[in-house]
């Protein structure tokens, strides 16, 4: 089943400006593992927003579980699609951890509606899975930055949408953070969920996903299995050279 | 300790000194209990600064959420004198009643808020520097045109001084009485709707786009908010002229000592805004022989204030 539709997508913020997404076509299926690289002012932080609507796309355009993005309530659209957007919520000092959790639960709740008991198991459940309980109290800005990747990955938990898609989760990460998040996607995306993720390293989306896109100037350069993937098109796009290590991909510069 | 954790004392504790001040504020700090008449009139004046100050604490801790910056209020952001200039255009036409001055004061203060958001709004990200600079230069261009028109209308100049920078001492006929309290009814439940709101305002404390993923109509709630505060604000205003500074310190002074979650915030705000005009009402009343316009009194408690933002900001940017 196609979970996200995309139909000769064009965008630019500006109608006079260059389009910064040109005539994309492409479809995600459900389950799927699928990384979005490309090099910097490709289209992908354009991409992920269009695809999660924070920006209005064409009509018709952006399918999410077979309907318009344009035609869900924000509460409704939220119910399949979690987004991640890079991250933006350290310097909170109103919420904590276990509040942010609570929001978590608001695409379910009507005005004025209060948590209900199974709303709390699964933030519970949630907090087990990624082991936060011990930061509940803590103001998120508090949070280190590999905390703060557990406690998003907590969220989409409690959110329990059917599709996630991020925006460089994993940029400001050390090491063994981004592991950990990536081994937390691949779970994810192994207990049935759909997994959409725009990443900068070219290594962890080849180790990690099943699917690549590669964009280029607003447009699809490839897509398919990590397998298929023709080095020298990498080269091309990222203006460097390439040579596969085993199953790891190795860059050298080209000067 | 963390004061945070102890939000109840801190509202109980709001409420008990609030009491007491109301007690004191009645009788005008001579412990002898009034006569019926003079009671009225300060009871009708008790009643105008608690709600004034409530309303717009509520409206400027909502529009420093909704805009994300620690210095919207609707005085600064021009909402205040579009309102004004709503009222002053009417009141050349010898119009009195303060609910139908706060129609076209309405209108005023929504357009106001309005633009200055469009206006500061670049490529779809909110230029804070541009917000704050619109609303300055509002608010001068629209006291302005208030001065001139009250100028024209020869009033006496002592009384576009009260209407510029705020009072509560109005006096009303027995006939104007009823309008008054209904305005004051009505901007007391437009400043406790934000409370029905209260998950939204927390999730947007987070960034817009934060907000929208975690499934928050953030443009809706904007608008929400724009709605409430210009309304609440132009009843308010239309009553007392542009009191200001009550918005821009009660909700950072709460958020810090407090919290910044919306459910306490919102009504913790109220009080200590209405706390904090009564206050400045009782020294406005007692210290000179005419009596201050708000704002004045205000103005001269923010300096503290605002060496204390400039202190933490300092602070902040040493530990990061």
């Amino acid at each position: 089943m196609k979970v996200v539709e995309v139909n000769n997508l064009t965008f630019s913020y500006e109608p006079s400006f260059e389009p910064l997404i040109k005539n994309l076509t492409f479809s995600v299926e459900k389950g799927s593992f699928l990384s979005i690289i490309g090099p910097n002012g490709s289209g992908k932080t354009t991409i992920f927003r269009l695809l999660t609507g924070m920006i209005k796309p064409a009509k018709n355009s952006v399918l999410i579980w077979g309907k318009d993005v344009n035609d869900y309530s924000r509460k409704e659209l939220v119910r399949y699609v979690s987004a991640l957007p890079s991250a933006e919520i350290i310097h909170n000092e109103v919420l904590r951890v276990q509040d942010y959790l609570e929001l978590a639960r608001y695409p379910y709740l009507s005005v004025l509606q209060s948590l209900s008991k199974i709303d709390y198991s699964i933030i519970e459940n949630a907090k087990k899975i990624t082991q936060i309980q011990r930061l509940a109290n803590k103001y998120l800005w508090e949070l280190s930055q590999g905390e703060l990747a557990r406690v998003r990955i907590a969220r989409v938990l409690a959110q329990d949408s059917k599709i996630i898609i991020m925006d460089e989760p994993t940029a400001h990460l050390d090491i063994d953070h981004k592991l950990w998040f990536l081994g937390a996607l691949r779970r994810l995306k192994s207990s049935g969920k759909t997994v959409v993720t725009i990443i900068h390293d070219i290594n962890l989306a080849y180790r990690f996903s099943d699917e690549i896109m590669i964009l280029n100037e607003g447009r699809i350069e490839f897509l398919g299995f990590k397998e298929d993937i023709d080095l020298r098109l990498l080269e091309k796009v990222f203006n460097v050279k390439v040579r596969k290590v085993h199953n790891d991909l190795l860059f050298e510069e080209t000067f | 300790m963390d004061m945070r954790k102890n939000w109840y004392v801190w509202l109980i504790l709001i409420l008990l000194f609030l009491g007491l001040f109301s007690v004191l504020y009645l009788s005008n700090f001579t412990f002898k209990f009034p006569t019926s008449e003079i009671l009225r009139i300060r009871l009708v004046r008790f009643l105008v600064t608690f709600v004034a100050g409530y309303t717009l604490a509520v409206a400027g801790g909502s529009l420093q959420t909704i805009l994300q910056n620690p210095l919207a209020d609707p005085y600064i952001l021009g909402i205040s004198s579009g309102a004004l200039l709503g009222v002053a255009l009417f009141k050349i036409l010898n119009l009195h009643l303060y609910i139908a001055l706060s129609v076209p004061a309405f209108l005023f203060a929504a357009l106001t808020i309005f633009s200055i958001y469009y206006l500061a709004r670049v490529k779809g990200t909110l230029v804070k520097e541009l917000l704050i600079l619109g609303g300055l230069f509002l608010n001068f261009f629209f006291n302005g045109i208030v001065f001139y028109l009250l100028v024209l209308k020869r009033e006496v100049l002592e009384e576009i001084l009260y209407v510029l920078w705020g009072f509560t001492g109005v006096i009303v006929t027995s006939g104007e009485l009823p309008f008054l309290l209904i305005s004051l009814v009505l901007a007391f439940i437009l400043a406790c709707l934000p409370l029905i709101r209260i998950r939204e305002l927390d999730a947007i404390t987070l960034g817009d786009q934060e907000a929208l993923s975690l499934g928050v109509d953030v443009h809706g709630i904007r608008n929400f908010v724009f709605f409430t505060t210009s309304a609440s604000t132009a009843l308010i205003v239309s009553i007392t002229g542009a009191v200001g500074f009550v918005g821009l310190m009660i909700p950072n002074i709460i958020k810090k000592i407090i919290g910044g979650k919306h459910a306490v915030l919102i009504p913790a705000s109220g009080l200590g805004g209405a706390l904090l005009l009564l206050i400045a009402d009782s020294i406005s009343r007692n210290i000179s022989p005419v009596e201050l316009p708000l704002s004045i009194i205000l103005g001269i408690f923010a300096v503290p204030f605002f060496f204390w933002i400039i202190w933490r900001q300092r602070n902040e940017s040493s530990r990061s």
